[in-house]
């Protein structure tokens, strides 16, 4: 799409912005009035928007059953999180880290019997006995302890 | 959202102390958004029940660590995104599968002709999705299936607003041009 710009044309990237309200206010007006008059522009646009509409359909989607329940039977057998009162909490973030990692940073650092002795039930209660269906390493990527799993600014 | 009178963030506390009443709230109130979210992203029905409690039961496990500055939302949508996406990359090789079954058209109400339309571009439109990197994928998922802001998306991914903007960009056109004016 878009292979025969005007020099002036704003970049796809500024006409996504547009349609997303996420443009500042000077250059929403510059862009929106360009895009009223080129013809490419305007096009694009019309294919963003009919994209919108089409996607709109998939938020009918529902789960069909509620699995609050099935998810309370599964806590059941567990313990309740338990709020890390003792004073070195630093290292817990590594629990929901990939194994491998958190592992190798435990063994680099060489604390891992040291976490285990001092925090030896909260990890034994957070072993997420669940995911031994599908894999015996816990699912990566989960860093919900870290800072940037903030949003910026906030 | 007061439902219950509780809002998010008072249902997280309670559930930080314990409160499993407080966390099914939440779940009810998340289920079918994580759901469809992680079913457009693996692909199947069964898979993406499974996931979905799986997402929430590491949300449970993960609330020691979440701060009221924290979005509920963005941050269970972030531990649904990993819980995907780690799927997807230990699946490698295997892509699905359109989504089998009828239900949950747009137009039930319409005549059949209207309804096979929309069915068939509902077919065109999953298609096109599947063809999408899974970064692409969940990123227009995101805006467009969730509507969340830019910085909504930031928080969920961990990426700046301007890649966000970039990659969305990127998204949406792959998926234009798989999609395709036919469809429109
Ligand atoms: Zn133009």
């Amino acid at each position: 799409m878009r292979d025969t710009l005007q020099p002036d044309c704003p970049r796809t990237e500024q006409l996504s912005a547009l349609i997303d309200g996420e443009l500042a206010g000077a250059t929403r007006g510059e862009i929106a009035v360009h895009a009223e008059s080129c013809p490419l522009c305007s096009a694009t646009l019309n294919d963003l928007n009919e994209l919108r509409v089409a996607m709109r359909s998939l938020s009918a989607t529902r789960a069909g059953l509620d699995l609050s329940s099935l998810v309370e039977r599964r806590l059941a057998a567990r313990r309740p999180p338990e709020r890390r009162a003792r004073g070195g909490s630093w290292w817990h973030g590594w629990q929901i880290l990939p194994s491998g990692l958190a592992a190798a940073g435990m063994l680099t650092a060489g604390i891992y019997l040291g976490a285990v002795l001092a925090g030896g039930t909260a990890v034994m209660a957070l072993q997420p006995a669940a995911m031994a269906l599908f894999d015996p390493v816990p699912p990566g990527g989960l860093c919900v302890g870290l800072q940037s799993c903030y949003p910026l600014g906030r | 959202m007061t439902q219950n009178g509780l809002t998010d963030q008072e249902c997280v506390a309670a559930s930080q102390h314990g409160d499993r009443d407080a966390f099914s709230t939440l779940v009810r109130r998340y289920q079918d958004r994580v759901f469809r979210y992680i079913l457009r992203m693996v692909g199947s029905r069964e898979e993406a029940l499974e996931l979905t409690q799986e997402a929430f039961i590491k949300a449970w496990q993960a609330l020691p660590d979440w701060r009221p500055e924290a979005q509920f939302q963005t941050w269970l949508f972030r531990i649904a995104s990993n819980t995907a996406m780690d799927v997807l990359r230990r699946r490698r090789v295997v892509e699905f599968v359109a989504l089998e079954g009828d239900d949950e058209l747009p137009g039930e109400s319409a005549g059949p002709e209207a309804q096979l339309q929309a069915k068939q571009r509902l077919r065109a439109l999953e298609a096109a999705l599947n063809r999408l990197s899974h970064e692409q994928r969940e990123i227009v998922l995101l805006r467009e299936m969730e509507d969340m802001s830019y910085s909504e998306i930031s928080a969920v991914l961990g990426i700046s607003e301007g890649t966000v903007k970039s990659r969305l960009a990127r998204a949406r056109e792959a998926l234009i041009s798989y999609y395709g004016r036919k469809n429109a």
